[in-house]
């Protein structure tokens, strides 16, 4: 403002100065010094006039009419401090609701994977949906297969995410082929990001690719000392893994022959790059002709189809958020709904507002002010607004964003940053220039309408909007009550969800993760147990390859003896566990009949649940009968005999819904590498003991975790919705009642004159109470009705979130709705009724 | 006082006046009215209170820049000189000018004979 000020000043002394040089030269002409300063200032002509347009030829002009426009609304805002705030929380809170979602949405959905050219990176798996396996991976076959002769991929590598002993911890790796970063698309910043042949081979070397933080080290892999044959760049992470090192994938091609086509088993994972210009729909024909070409030959075809086999190829990106898609997108439309809902109830307040003005505007347009003038105000006012508005409310996302980061980091895809930035902040900004534009339009189509001439004639103030305000109205209770429905329909499925029995006892349950060679099995589990049973308060001790709330939900199969599966009858795919120690007791779990499995016995017995048992012998006991490990009948030696029957365990979570049917096998006779160490104990069992007993058989130790908190774990993805999307039905509900409030409260203002009038004729306070109460009804039954046939709508969107739930089965929840929102919309309109009716006749019509 | 009958500007000719003016040496407000008046002849009318809107879009356009400085009288005033935009756009102009007024005379003298 300073060379505005500057400008001002010199143009002025440089007026005033061409007016004293012209009255000296009139002078000198022999005018008297008064006559000529007279005549000076008649030939220069209006000094104002002239400033004005100088004014302009410097664009100032325009500058000074939206700073005018500013003050005048300012003023305005000033004036009415209830209103304006009560506007800009409305705003904020809409806007950094909305801006948080947003920042996570496109952290997540929007932003491309960190890879050059990543839309070209597909993965693939195999599934198997009618045997319950929906996931499977792929197999070294497969991977060998697919590597030749196919036309629609430029690099197709494999890859499994495991555990690795770095010096003396578990770390997590990456077993890769050879061509796995080509694919990615990723070069080493020293040396190679690739295997040689001759390393991919059984004793070629302990050769490693380490991320940049490890490169100056040297390392010592499960046990020997490492050659680091290449180093990634700076913040290299790949998907969610947190793999430092990259280790060959080797393999012996025995185990990538076509008879082992189906033995994925969810842990070998193929990721490709298309060649340019070639849609994952070609890729996924290729592949299929592939996969048909490959079963002809294949013995178990009719295996095979009969489970439905088939191999899906997705997009990387998707594939990885496709979990958290879902409930972002539909948090992404109620954060929208809520906005839309505040965006009304300020459109319904300013109409309001501008309604009390037609006599100013009517005033001012009489006075010359022109149409253009006004609409520019409105919108001035309205940006005004939803500025004051934008600043607390990216204030209030960002608080949100840092909310969700800590609450439901595990929800989203591990690695995620979600990054609060200028970008974000500029969509904010954004966000608010539409707001003001779309607050802007019914005022201004309200002030271009309003006749200035109606408006000045006394109490002529009988508004043109009523019908939009009231249109408005029902808009905001039909989305409030949309977002309340969807809210009590996630409420109650976490409810239904926090109620299932996980199938095993909670309790002081700690579980941890290490990786035991069959050789070192026998002494290295011997002294841990040992060790750990000599803890105070401790009731049982175990390992198991898999427990519930692992995440791993890999399944096998395991046949009785004699089964002969019914012709298209789909095949059955189990969870199968290798346990060691009292595992049961440590689970806590149920038995039905017979017996648990004996500690460190050498019997070939296991124990299976009962939806193993009566999926086989249905109402029969399944006592004494032998199982075969894998697809196929073996000789009788070589088979399990159950000894007892326990309560199935919800393994892939709460909500998990099939009824698979599990087999638990002893460790002893049926070892595995990679196990978990679970104790159960009268009270909570430090992780350090649990580390320590580990470390004194010299095995490192992972994944250290309550199983309570695996469990709360498990539980991310459902309670962060729930939570939101109740937070944004209550602020629904609020601004549903702060709209429908000052709606009704205004048509009892316009109405006061009428009402004192009617009120000393005697008229009944009851009855002009109805009148206003039948006004609401005719705004809540309607905005009710379509609410619920869109909560009908919105119960359909949320069926994948949903766990036992809907929206005609639990019809409580919209009638709940309708109890609420039509409460707490009846009680705003009650309220200015009430004051309506008892105004006392003298003091409204004495007032004007 | 004026005694010769005066022509009123045509529109868009101020502008020219002006550069051609400063053109000769860097003038103050004033000093651009004097000197129009003088090279025209005084027959040119300058509505005085036009000209600065006129020399600060000049100025706007970067065609004439403007600095403070003495006058004859010692006091401080702005002085306007021609930039080297300001220069070729004068000359453009007044090439314009000259055929525009070449034009004009041949056609208005034209008389019946030379069709």
């Amino acid at each position: 403002m300073q060379s505005r000020d500057r400008f001002e000043q010199q143009m002025s002394d440089e007026m005033r100065f061409h007016i004293e040089e012209h009255t000296r030269e009139l002078i000198r002409q022999g005018m008297s010094p008064a006559d000529a300063e007279r005549q000076a200032r008649i030939d220069f002509g209006s000094v104002t006039v002239a400033q004005e347009d100088c004014r302009e030829s410097k664009g100032w002009h325009l500058t000074d009419g939206l700073l005018r426009d500013l003050r005048y609304s300012l003023r305005a805002l000033r004036n009415s401090p209830g209103f304006s705030a009560t506007a800009i929380a409305i705003l904020a809170l809409c806007l950094g609701a909305n801006l948080a979602i947003f920042a996570i949405v496109d952290a997540v959905l929007l932003k491309p994977l960190p890879f050059p050219d990543s839309h070209r990176l597909v993965t693939m798996y195999n599934t198997y949906p009618k045997a319950g396996v929906l996931r499977d991976g792929s197999s070294l076959a497969n991977y060998a297969e697919r590597r030749q002769g196919l036309q629609s991929f430029e690099h197709l590598s494999m890859y499994a995410m495991g555990e690795t002993t770095l010096g003396q911890e578990r770390v997590p790796s990456m077993t890769v082929t050879r061509e796995f970063f080509q694919t990615v698309g990723v070069q080493a910043v020293e040396g190679r990001a690739a295997f040689r042949d001759e390393e991919m081979q059984y004793g070629g070397g302990n050769p490693v690719i380490v991320t940049h933080p490890l490169r100056n080290q040297s390392l010592r892999i499960n046990g020997a000392a490492a050659q680091i044959v290449g180093v990634l760049p700076p913040g290299f992470r790949f998907l969610s893994s947190e793999a430092q090192v990259f280790l060959p994938l080797r393999f012996d091609p025995r185990d990538a022959t076509p008879d082992k086509r189906h033995s994925g088993g969810n842990v070998k994972q193929i990721i490709a790059r298309l060649k340019p210009g070639v849609s994952i729909a070609a890729a996924q024909a290729e592949i299929d002709q592939q996969n048909a070409t490959a079963e002809r030959a294949n013995p178990l075809a009719t295996w095979v189809a009969d489970a439905a086999f088939r191999t899906n190829v997705t997009g990387l990106q998707a594939d990885y958020v496709e979990t958290v898609r879902p409930a972002l997108v539909l948090l992404e439309i109620a954060a929208l709904v809520l906005l839309l809902i505040g965006i009304v109830n300020l459109a319904n307040l300013l109409l309001i507002r501008a309604a009390a003005r037609t006599r100013e505007l009517g005033v001012r347009q009489a006075l010359g002010a022109g149409k253009w003038h006004i609409v520019r105000e409105t919108f001035v006012e309205t940006l005004l607004l939803s500025f004051a508005g934008a600043i607390p409310g990216l204030a209030l996302g960002w608080l949100g964003v840092a909310a969700i980061e800590t609450f439901a980091a595990a929800y989203l895809p591990a690695g995620t940053q979600i990054p609060f930035d200028l970008r974000v902040a500029a969509m904010s900004f954004a966000f608010a220039i539409l707001i003001a534009l779309a607050l802007a339009l019914p005022i201004t189509w309200f002030s271009l309408q309003a006749d200035p001439q109606q408006a000045l004639r006394a109490g002529g103030t009988r508004s043109t909007t009523q019908g939009l305000r009231h249109t408005f109205v029902i808009a905001q209770i039909a989305l409030a009550f949309v977002l309340l429905t969807g809210a009590g329909l996630l409420g109650l499925s976490l409810h239904k969800i926090l109620a299932v029995d996980p199938g095993f006892t909670p309790g002081h349950l700690l579980t941890g993760r290490i990786h035991v060679t069959r050789n070192q099995r026998h002494a290295a589990l011997s002294r841990i147990f040992a060790q750990l049973r000599q803890q105070p308060g401790m009731i049982a001790v175990a390992t198991s390859d898999n427990i519930p709330f692992s995440g791993d939900v890999g399944k096998a199969s395991s046949i009785p003896k004699g089964y002969i599966r019914p012709a298209g009858q789909p095949p059955r795919g189990h969870y199968l566990y290798s346990i060691d120690g009292d595992y049961f007791t440590a689970l806590g779990h149920r038995l039905i009949e017979g017996r648990f499995l004996t500690p460190e016995s050498t019997d070939r017995s296991c124990v299976v649940d009962r939806d193993f048992a009566q999926y086989y012998w249905p109402n029969q006991s399944a006592l004494g009968r032998l199982v075969f490990i894998g697809p196929d009948q073996r000789p009788d030696d070589q088979g399990f005999r159950i000894v007892g029957v326990v309560e199935p365990v919800r393994q892939a979570g709460l909500a998990e819904s099939e009824n698979l049917g599990a087999v638990y096998y002893p460790g002893t006779i049926w070892p595995q590498d990679d196990v978990y160490l679970v104790t159960r104990s009268s009270t909570p069992l430090a992780p350090d003991v649990m580390r320590h007993a580990a470390q004194s058989a010299n095995l490192p130790i992972s994944d250290l975790q309550s199983m309570d908190h695996r469990i709360h774990q498990s539980l991310a993805g459902r309670k962060s919705p729930a939570f939101l999307s109740s937070l944004f039905a209550t602020l629904a509900l609020l601004l549903t009642a702060v709209g429908t409030y000052g709606v009704i409260s205004y048509a009892a203002s316009q109405r006061k004159r009428e009402i004192g009038i009617r009120m000393a004729l005697g008229a009944d306070p009851g009855q002009i109470q109805r009148e206003f109460l039948t006004l609401a009804m005719r705004l809540i039954v309607p905005g009710l009705a379509f609410g619920a046939a869109g909560a009908f709508w919105a119960g359909h969107l949320l069926t994948v979130l949903l766990y036992d739930v809907s929206v005609s089965a639990n019809s409580a929840i919209v009638v709940a709705a309708v109890v609420l929102l039509g409460g707490a919309a009846l009680l705003a309109c009650w309220i200015p009724s009430r004051r309506a009716s008892r105004l006392s006749p003298a003091s409204v019509l004495t007032a004007d | 006082m004026a005694t010769k009958p005066q022509t009123e500007l045509l529109p868009g000719t101020l502008d020219l006046l002006i550069l051609k003016a400063v053109s000769l040496n860097p003038l103050h407000g004033y000093g651009v009215l004097v000197r129009i008046k003088q090279i025209s002849g005084d027959a040119l009318d300058i509505p005085q209170g036009s000209l600065y809107p006129a020399l600060y879009r000049l100025e706007q356009q970067d065609l004439i820049t403007a600095e403070w400085g003495q006058s004859d009288n010692n006091r401080k005033a702005k002085f306007y000189s021609l930039t080297p935009a300001g220069r070729k756009r004068l000359k453009q102009e007044t090439d314009g000018w000259n055929r525009f007024a070449a034009a004009m005379t041949s056609a208005l003298n034209t008389t019946s004979e030379e069709l």
